[in-house]
């Protein structure tokens, strides 16, 4: 999805609840911390969103009218995934490091979860997306390992950190030795 | 992977091709040309994951694309989530699907 596309559907949604800010949670967050943004995140055709009143009733309408299978999407080609709070796993703390998303015109039109929360959840995910995503993260320096560490040890106190060994072990194959060696060293912490 | 399509939108997902396979089932040549013309009209947006259904569509004889669409695997959920079958369902059907959808899971 192009920048564009994002900036389309938020203005979207915007017409569907004026009153609720969208909260972009997938790896369309890219799109804040690059102009160049990976292959994987340019071919993706959806963008999760969440919103902070966690409404049902907000859900519903985003899905209906701009979700898969929608016109929204016959005609354009992308579309929304309008999530509820529970569906996404971010770091403790993760709404105190929103960002803002804003238009061509400078004007904050969304709110976005500060990157390396976004690693932490897609690492939770543990999808082969969601490593794949990772890798390119770490590759293209979007992420430092040292706050990824310390998000990740936010997840420790969740109930999700049960698999958070399992998840860093897989990750710690497919990242650089010096990035592994850091991973493998919370894992020592963690077990 | 089994991937058990977890929240909300990955099983509408799922019954929604699953509605599409059962179409494609009575008539193959109408649902892929819905989903020919739409790659067609999107892919003025170069994108890979649009490509790698062309591929799919060029490759893959009805039976298999069934099979693609309706795995509940993660690799399903990925190719579905780039599907180009939309049009393929009338809004009212999308509408049935998701009201048994949100009996099944909330939104």
């Amino acid at each position: 999805m192009r920048k564009s596309d994002l900036f389309e559907l938020v203005r979207q949604i915007k017409t569907i609840t004026s009153s609720e800010i969208p909260i972009i949670v997938g790896s369309q967050a890219v799109h804040l911390v690059t102009n160049f943004p990976p292959e994987i995140i340019q071919q993706s055709i959806e963008c999760d969103f969440i919103f902070i009143s966690g409404k049902s009733e907000t859900r519903t309408e985003i899905n209906k009218k701009l979700g898969v299978f929608s016109n929204f999407q016959l005609e354009n080609g992308f579309y929304a995934d309008a999530l509820g709070l529970a569906t996404v796993i971010l770091p403790t703390n993760w709404q105190e490091r929103l960002q803002p998303f804003k238009d061509e015109k400078g004007e904050t039109i969304a709110l976005v979860a500060e990157i390396h929360d976004i690693a932490v959840s897609k690492l939770i995910a543990g999808r082969e997306k969601d490593f794949l995503f990772l890798k390119e993260l770490f590759i293209r320096e979007f992420i430092e390992i040292d706050v990824f560490v310390e998000r990740v040890l936010l997840v420790k106190e969740m109930p999700q950190n049960s698999i958070l060994v399992a998840r860093l072990e897989t990750l710690a194959k497919i990242i650089s030795k010096d990035l592994s060696a850091k991973i493998r060293e919370l894992l020592k912490d963690l077990k | 992977m089994r991937k058990n399509s977890g929240n909300f939108v990955d099983l509408f997902s799922l019954m929604l091709h699953t509605s599409v396979a059962e179409k494609m089932r009575l008539n193959s040549t109408e649902v892929l040309q819905i989903a020919r013309q739409n790659l067609n009209r999107w892919l003025k947006n170069e994108n890979l994951a649009l490509h790698e259904w062309q591929k799919i569509l060029d490759t893959k004889a009805p039976e298999e694309i069934i099979k693609i669409i309706t795995q509940d695997t993660n690799e399903g959920q990925r190719l579905r989530s780039s599907s180009p079958f939309v049009g393929v369902l009338s809004e009212l059907e999308r509408e049935k699907i998701w009201s048994e959808c949100a009996e099944i899971r909330p939104v």
